[in-house]
């Protein structure tokens, strides 16, 4: 029972793990396309800016 | 474009859905489904998710081969995304059957490894893919990524069906196909069909997430040009 | 196949080795020191040696021959002569079956010093049947220069340091110790029938299958 126990423990703590690196990569992600977007904002002329 | 992004249709919610409810499924049926083997006890039931982790491995590094050898023939980095997306799936779930495994093996036979034929085919395809993620993160440009990436895969598969050879003459206890009743059979295939469904969302979703950071990056890229 | 360019890219390199000794002692020194580590360390009667020796040679010869393969294109790299060599009309399957016969020339080499080493130290009769154990050696060499050659290229790529070639390597050539391993143990129990033929058969097949895998994929390694 332990070892069925373990085995299975095992694999859900991988698979979360995994699970938790590909939400940070999201996260990640994410804030780089609102650095990217602030940056789009900044270069457009200010005439469009403003509309 | 920005219409889609901030609208959720269905199928956003379905298919996780239904991955979930499907790993549901299959741990239901292997807790309370399948019956207890009489020799090995409940450690028996490691089986069920051992073969799924076990085929899901050996499919992903097939799935990372083609689609490196597509991208050689191709050069368009989309396919190199499948490829690295099967890489890590393959890589967890290839660990996973070595843990597991070793796990069963200790409840089975008393010891933690042996080399026999499908054990070490399954070392040398843990080798190759941690190889690729060593030989992969060391290099910067993506399209010399995706090339060295494609060869390493292919000569891997390559030599998959030589270890097996090989090691098949050797020797081998790994059980071949062990006697199950009808019940016990029935919770393996909902299981290996199951955990499959799970991890390959797992490998689409990392898959979109790759072509995701790559479009950024040429977006940075072009921001600062 | 441009075999006058093959012919000359052989003879360079050999050459080359000749002169400046960059791989080749180091070569031999590694598969010396491993192999007197091993010998020290099995201190069995000899029907239990005999057992194991074959095994022991072949790991030692594929540690120290990994030093060479990793090698096969530093010499290029380090004094900027690989965009020259490049450039010449010279079609990347000549290169890597020269790069493939220097590194089986290194390899012999290292297999002349090594096999009657072990030979002396474990009072293993390796030599009593030189022919077989000469066919396995250049079977094997074929093959383990074959994979070595191809990843070597793609190993050296990048900022890697020495460490990936061996991880790379280690892995694919399973098949080749344990053919080798099983064919020298056969041979030295004068054991010449199907067994044996059939470790033979892998080590050739082995051998063709990635040859021919090199030829196709080496290009792809080398274009810039």
């Amino acid at each position: 029972m332990l070892t069925f126990m373990t085995a299975y423990l095992v694999v859900w703590f991988a698979v979360l793990a995994y699970m938790l690196r590909l939400g940070g990569e999201h996260r990640r992600l994410r804030r780089t396309a609102e650095a990217l977007q602030a940056q789009f904002e900044k270069q457009r002329p200010p005439r469009q800016r403003a509309a | 474009m920005l219409e889609t992004a901030n609208s959720r249709s269905l199928y956003d919610f379905l298919w996780p859905a239904v991955a979930a409810v499907m790993v549901t499924t299959a741990i239901a049926a292997i807790f309370l489904l399948a019956p207890t083997e009489e020799t090995m006890g409940a450690a028996q039931r490691i089986v069920y998710i051992h073969v799924s982790v076990a085929w899901m491995g050996l499919a992903s590094f097939v799935l990372m081969a083609v689609t490196g050898g597509i991208y050689l023939f191709r050069r368009d980095l989309a396919w190199d995304h499948w490829s690295r997306a099967a890489l890590e799936i393959g890589w967890l779930c290839c660990s996973l059957t070595l843990a597991t495994g070793s796990l069963w093996a200790h409840a089975a036979w008393n010891t933690w490894w042996t080399w026999d034929p499908r054990l070490t085919t399954a070392f040398v395809l843990w080798a190759m893919y941690s190889a690729a993620l060593v030989l992969r993160s060391g290099v910067e440009d993506p399209h010399r990524r995706a090339r060295m990436g494609a060869i390493v895969a292919i000569v891997g598969v390559l030599d998959v069906p030589l270890v097996v050879m090989a090691t098949r003459w050797f020797r081998g206890i790994h059980p071949k196909s062990p006697h199950m009743e009808p019940t016990m059979r029935l919770v393996l295939l909902i299981s290996v069909v199951c955990f499959t469904v799970f991890f390959a969302m797992l490998l689409l979703l990392r898959r979109s997430q790759l072509r995701v950071a790559d479009m950024l990056e040429d977006l940075q890229a072009q921001a600062e040009a | 196949m441009q075999y006058k360019k093959l012919y000359w890219m052989i003879s360079k390199d050999l050459l080359s080795e000749c002169r400046s000794l960059r791989v080749w002692p180091a070569m031999l020194l590694l598969g010396v020191v491993v192999a007197l580590m091993f010998a020290m360390q099995t201190d069995l009667p000899p029907d239990g040696l005999r057992r194991i020796v074959g095994g022991l040679l072949w790991l030692t010869i594929f540690f120290a021959g990994t030093l060479a393969l990793d090698r096969s294109f530093a010499a290029e790299r380090e004094d900027g002569c690989w965009e020259g060599l490049l450039c010449y009309p010279v079609s990347p399957t000549c290169i890597y079956l020269a790069k493939l016969i220097v590194n089986v020339v290194a390899l012999a080499a290292l297999e002349c010093v090594l096999i009657p080493l072990f030979a002396i130290l474990t009072d293993v009769p390796l030599l009593a049947h030189p022919g077989p154990v000469i066919a396995v050696a250049v079977l094997e060499n074929l093959g383990l220069a074959a994979v070595g050659t191809l990843l070597s290229a793609v190993a050296n790529t990048g900022r890697q340091s020495s460490y990936l070639l061996p991880l790379l390597v280690l892995p694919t050539v399973i098949p080749l110790v344990l053919g080798a391993a099983e064919a020298t143990r056969l041979a030295v129990e004068h054991d010449f029938g199907p067994a044996w033929w059939r470790w033979v058969q892998l080590l050739a097949a082995f051998a063709i299958v990635f040859i021919t895998a090199g030829i196709v994929l080496f290009e792809f390694a080398v274009e810039e």
